[in-house]
């Protein structure tokens, strides 16, 4: 895949890697301070940077990616692997389905191909910045219902 | 229940994978038709992802049976818990009943040879409806329901409290399982229960009826009790509101909402000196 600048670093893979933080830490209904979501957020992304030119295609990224949040959230969190597993995952399709949508609508109304969303940095940031408020809109309501994951410790059912 | 721990992550892991892959490859096929973010050999890689993908759902299917049966054994568990502290309250019953079935041996011999056969007569009534008490009174179609009517009336029996229980239909069309059932039942009995033993011996009653409609199953719970005012009648199915004092208040909050859960109907009605309680279930 293109390596990326470190302006798209931060413009996109920085903020994309924070968002995709917050929203596992609400599945899994964990709370930690603004610093460690920061670091969290900063190492997945700049791994990703790291191994980005060396992977070709689009599904072994997200493995990867999605491996590497894995491994850096337990590391903070050192606890709830099966949790964090969960959310991650979860997140993962969540947010590449709503990059999905983003992208169709935006080729559909605009009638632009993939390909200029790609190259077009104008087009590109408004595409990404749709995608994080379409998230962070999904986070609140994920927050506001406390829409965690499964407790499997709870068992004062009705 | 750490098995079945187990067993719920294992099919919640697999889902999750199953679905994550699934979102994947729809994605992915959006980009291989624009030519974004591809290896030069995708069809390995479809081939690859697909073929897991099946694996993932045919492994499902053995694991959700597993699961299922791992509920399945937990609910005989949870009947068979029921069932023993039945049959540990009717052996205490028995155990009872030899115990004094001695000493009416005793009083009857003596009777008999002093030859005051009224005295006897009197005796003997009053002896045969101690005995009634410990008859299999209960076959409402569901044994989950007739253990715990079974239980709650000998328990009520030995309080002194005159039970009344009326079986007009038997259950063989309900949907509500018969633990959530035994909860209802349960709850409103304990407080039925608990309410007559406020009162002097001569006025404990407790009333269970069971019949149906063409469209619903109907339980009435009624007992005899202090005067309720309106108010608390109206108060009465809030979480933590009770008459009998702070930290309760749970059971008929608790009961209103698997009554409702399971598309039924609670109310509760005071005349005088009893309360009814009235719960309806639609048939299946």
């Amino acid at each position: 895949m293109q390596k990326l600048s470190l302006v798209e670093f931060f413009i996109f893979s920085f903020p994309e890697a924070l968002i995709i933080t917050i929203f596992i830490l609400a599945l899994c209904g964990l709370k930690i301070n603004y610093f460690k979501i920061v670091s969290i957020g900063f190492i997945v992304s700049f791994s990703a940077f790291l191994i980005r030119p060396y992977i070709n295609s689009f599904l072994l990224n997200v493995f990867v990616y999605d491996l590497i949040m894995i491994i850096v959230i337990y590391l903070f969190i050192k606890n709830y692997l099966f949790n964090i597993f969960c959310s991650v995952i979860l997140t993962s399709c969540i947010y590449i389905s709503v990059e999905n949508f983003n992208i169709q609508t935006i080729m559909y109304f605009l009638k632009i191909p993939a390909e200029s969303i790609i190259k077009n940095m104008s087009i590109r940031l408004f595409a990404f910045i749709t995608q994080i408020l379409i998230m962070i809109i999904l986070f609140l309501i994920v927050r506001k219902l406390n829409f965690t994951i499964i407790d499997f410790e709870d068992e004062n059912d009705i | 229940m750490n098995n079945k721990y187990l067993s719920l992550k294992t099919v919640v892991a697999f889902n999750i994978i199953s679905v994550f892959l699934l979102t994947l490859f729809i994605i992915n096929n959006f980009l291989v038709s624009n030519q974004i973010f591809q290896p030069i050999d995708i069809r390995i890689f479809n081939l690859i992802f697909g073929l897991f993908i099946v694996l993932l759902n045919v492994l499902d299917i053995f694991i959700i049976r597993e699961l299922f049966n791992h509920i399945k054994k937990d609910y005989m568990y949870k009947l068979k818990q029921i069932e023993l502290i039945n049959m540990r309250e009717m052996n205490d019953l028995v155990r009872e009943q030899r115990h004094d079935l001695l000493n009416h041996m005793q009083i009857i011999y003596g009777l008999l040879k002093l030859k005051k056969y009224d005295r006897l007569e009197e005796y003997l009534l009053e002896f045969g409806k101690e005995t009634e008490k410990l008859k299999p009174l209960v076959n409402t179609g569901v044994p989950e329901v007739d253990i715990l009517l079974q239980f709650k009336i000998n328990k009520a029996l030995r309080l002194n409290i005159d039970v009344d229980l009326t079986i007009k239909c038997k259950i063989d069309n309900l949907k509500i399982n018969p633990f959530d059932l035994n909860k209802i039942l349960s709850n409103l009995l304990d407080n039925a229960i608990d309410a007559t033993l406020e009162l002097e011996e001569d006025k404990r009653f407790i009333g269970v009826n069971m019949f149906q409609t063409p469209m619903d199953y109907i339980f009435t719970i009624e007992n005899s009790c202090k005067l309720l005012e309106k108010h608390t009648l109206n108060r009465i199915f809030e979480k933590n509101f009770s008459t009998k004092g702070t930290s309760r208040g749970m059971g008929l909050y608790i009961v209103k909402k698997i009554v409702e859960k399971n598309n039924g109907e609670i109310t509760v009605d005071s005349a005088y000196d009893k309360v009814i309680f009235t719960v309806m279930f639609p048939k299946n």
